[in-house]
């Protein structure tokens, strides 16, 4: 893959992930900061731009540290989920989300997927779930107990709805 | 005086029923986001079409600098979220607007203690006109979700969680 290719998809998953640290900035062209991100990596304000702008790429150990500070796996902001995958609308169709969050979703989806009539509109509904959660900042504890409260309230609206129909 | 007391659990407690809610309405006039707000001398609770908006407003602690969740507005009129931030602005603006992507906010309130927010992605050019122009529709609208909630008994429905404070931790978030 060309040099040029492969920083723009660097840059698109560091403004990803800097964007859910709230490194936001109106009036930068990307809609990142980068002052934090200079102090991270230890590097000038105009260098750390170059890593968001996709005119340059940290050293491994600088991204490792960048990696830590963002939460991310390493691995996937050097790399790609896919190495050689270069998707740079990450931001706007993917969701990068924790495997635990994943499992918690998967978990309390299946023990309430009993009785449910119509799969398509209940998987729908723990895809919107999924997203809603996903947007939240807060403890662990906070969200998974949301994610739980949420994909269970598809039986309380359809308990409403039965009601509804035997009037 | 105490503080107010801000209640979202509610949001997720009955997202299903919410999301059935505010699909009837959502996409008129352009709005992408409607929440339903009962307030109280004490307390404020809820229901929202994007739960993770208050989520976020509430556990940051940034909730307590935005004036909107106020009981003391006049009835009826348009009430543009960047007029009702208290310091923070900012921040409050980065959660409630910029990271959905909404170009305009604002609320009605109801003299029953009921605020009715909405807001648009559309960037249009005058939307404080426009919705100024169809703020008896929005109202009517504020009010016949806020009938549905009641009407499916959710409004009556205690919090599951325990009460949220402002207090904001230091706490591992997701990515």
């Amino acid at each position: 893959m060309r040099p040029e290719l492969l920083r723009e998809a660097f840059a698109a998953r560091l403004n990803t992930a800097l964007k859910s640290k709230n490194q936001r900035s109106n009036r930068a062209q990307n809609g990142v900061c980068a002052k934090a991100l200079a102090e991270i990596a230890g590097c000038s304000y105009q260098m750390a731009r170059k890593y968001t702008t996709g005119l340059a790429m940290p050293e491994y150990a600088t991204t490792l540290a960048i990696a830590n500070w963002l939460e991310v796996s390493p691995g996937w902001l050097a790399f790609g989920d896919q190495p050689g995958d270069v998707n740079l609308n990450i931001a706007e169709d993917t969701i990068l989300a924790p495997l635990d969050l994943l499992r918690e979703i998967i978990f309390q989806a299946i023990a309430c997927s009993h009785n449910v009539t119509n799969l398509n509109d209940f998987t729908d509904f723990v895809m919107t779930v999924l997203q809603d959660v996903y947007k939240m900042k807060a403890d662990k504890k906070t969200i998974l107990k949301m994610t739980e409260l949420a994909i269970k309230s598809y039986h309380y609206e359809s308990t409403q709805v039965k009601i509804k129909q035997s009037v | 005086m105490d503080a107010l007391r801000y209640h979202y659990t509610n949001s997720f407690k009955y997202r299903k029923s919410l999301q059935n809610i505010f699909s009837d309405v959502l996409g008129l006039h352009f709005i992408d986001y409607l929440s339903i707000a009962d307030l109280t001398a004490t307390t404020v609770t809820i229901y929202s079409s994007e739960p993770a908006l208050e989520a976020n407003l509430v556990e940051s602690g940034l909730i307590k600098h935005d004036r909107i969740y106020t009981n003391k507005h006049p009835d009826n009129l348009l009430l543009i979220w960047d007029n009702y931030y208290h310091e923070k602005t900012d921040e409050i603006r980065q959660i409630k607007t910029l990271s959905n992507k909404f170009q305009f906010g604002f609320s009605i309130f109801h003299t029953d203690n009921q605020l009715y927010s909405f807001a648009t992605k559309n960037n249009m050019e005058n939307a404080v006109q426009y919705y100024s122009d169809r703020l008896d529709d929005l109202y009517v609208i504020g009010k016949h979700c806020y009938k549905q909630l009641k009407d499916r008994k959710i409004l009556e429905q205690p919090e599951t969680a325990k009460i949220l404070s402002f207090k904001h931790k230091e706490q591992k978030q997701y990515v």
